[in-house]
């Protein structure tokens, strides 16, 4: 198995800064920023809303390459958005799933899986996206792995889902991460330092000066 | 529903600006749905459930997108999380949601008219009531108008004496 945080590493490597990247809260947030790319992204997206936020983001820049880190725990919580991407099939949306199997890494410093997720039982996250209708799905177990399906996700058509199975412990670096966090953003500074990020790519206003 | 009294929710919307619809079909606003989704001016996107509907309007705004929530009153519990999470971020979003409860529903719904109202308030999020058709429109072009001004999610509740 593999862990979370060199996997975001691969993937930051591989993304460009024209594209737009969505993060749920939770350990894959923290690793995301850890890469120096979360204030032009929109990072700590709450439960269940990320693969959906992403969504919507797609739709509306549909020019764009738009890539949801999702988790099992967030994407089980709203598992219907998955129907929505299967129906809507946005070309430029990849939806990549970490997969750890569990809810919270047993919290950071415990050293032990937390309470198992639906994944840890019967749920095959791929198989669900497949009856989607989403039909690139795939699950991915190492880093090379990982690697390929990235690179084909941000190349071809989408929508493209990735599930990739990792530790179930985060542990060594969610202790680093509760203990050095690093300045990082609030969540409403990272709205606007994001707004303003597709403000430029995007060549138009968004959010106007001065309405609040 | 008249499909008169759901062209005036519609052009209401289409007048306001917004272009970008999600929803989660309720009986009592079938009409709108149908006229939105076949309408050019407007994506629709019909989702599984209200809180994700709450994220995909989201998305959309990031996106430059001016989005409608279209749901029912009893969505609206259901999309609370997701609501109360654009709230702390300040994301403008319209929720507009036929008012179950309120004078004029065919059947008694008054769980919804004890819930909706407080639990608006509780969630800080500005509402309007509309119990007249002819206030339609204009309420849903000063709602939109606050949403985008004040960065926060207002909504827009149409009693039964207005859509039936």
């Amino acid at each position: 198995m593999v862990k979370r945080s060199e996997l975001v590493k691969i993937f930051a490597s591989m993304v460009t800064d024209n594209m737009l990247v969505v993060t749920p809260i939770g350990a894959t947030s923290n690793f995301w920023e850890q890469t120096g790319r979360g204030s032009s992204s929109l990072t700590s997206v709450s439960l269940g809303m990320c693969t959906p936020t992403a969504l919507g983001l797609a739709l509306a820049l549909p020019h764009r390459r738009v890539i949801a880190l999702d988790s099992d725990g967030n994407m089980i919580l709203n598992l219907c958005s998955l129907g929505t991407v299967g129906n809507e099939k946005p070309r430029n949306l990849t939806v990549i799933v970490f997969d750890n199997e569990n809810y919270l890494s047993g919290g950071p410093g415990k050293g032990k899986p937390g309470m198992p997720s639906a994944t840890a039982g019967n749920m095959d996250l791929e198989a669900v996206a497949r009856g989607c209708g989403i039909t690139k799905a795939t699950t991915v177990r190492n880093e090379a792995e990982f690697k390929m399906a990235v690179e084909k996700g941000l190349k071809e058509d989408g929508p493209s889902f990735i599930v990739a199975k990792v530790d179930q412990v985060d542990l060594k670096e969610a202790k680093v991460f509760r203990e050095d966090r690093g300045p990082g953003q609030d969540t409403r500074e990272n709205k606007y330092s994001f707004v303003r990020h597709i403000e430029r790519l995007e060549n138009k206003t968004i959010l106007k000066r001065g309405v609040s | 529903m008249e499909v008169g009294k759901a062209r005036a929710v519609v052009e209401g919307l289409r007048e306001a600006g917004v272009n970008f619809a999600v929803g989660l079909p309720d009986s009592q606003f079938h009409e709108v749905y149908e006229l939105i989704a076949e309408d050019p001016s407007f994506k629709y996107v019909g989702v599984g459930n209200e809180a994700e509907g709450a994220a995909v309007a989201m998305g959309a705004w990031f996106g430059g997108k001016k989005p409608v929530l279209l749901i029912a009153t009893s969505g609206l519990l259901v999309a609370t999380f997701s609501l109360a999470r654009l709230h702390l971020k300040e994301v403008p979003l319209l929720v507009v949601i036929p008012y179950r409860g309120d004078l004029g529903d065919p059947r008694w719904m008054g769980i919804y008219k004890k819930l909706t109202e407080p639990m608006l308030n509780a969630m800080d999020i500005p509402y309007e009531v509309v119990k007249q058709p002819g206030e339609i429109k204009k309420t849903i072009g000063g709602c939109q108008a606050c949403t985008e001004r004040w960065l926060k999610p207002v909504a827009v509740l149409i009693t039964g004496e207005a859509l039936w």
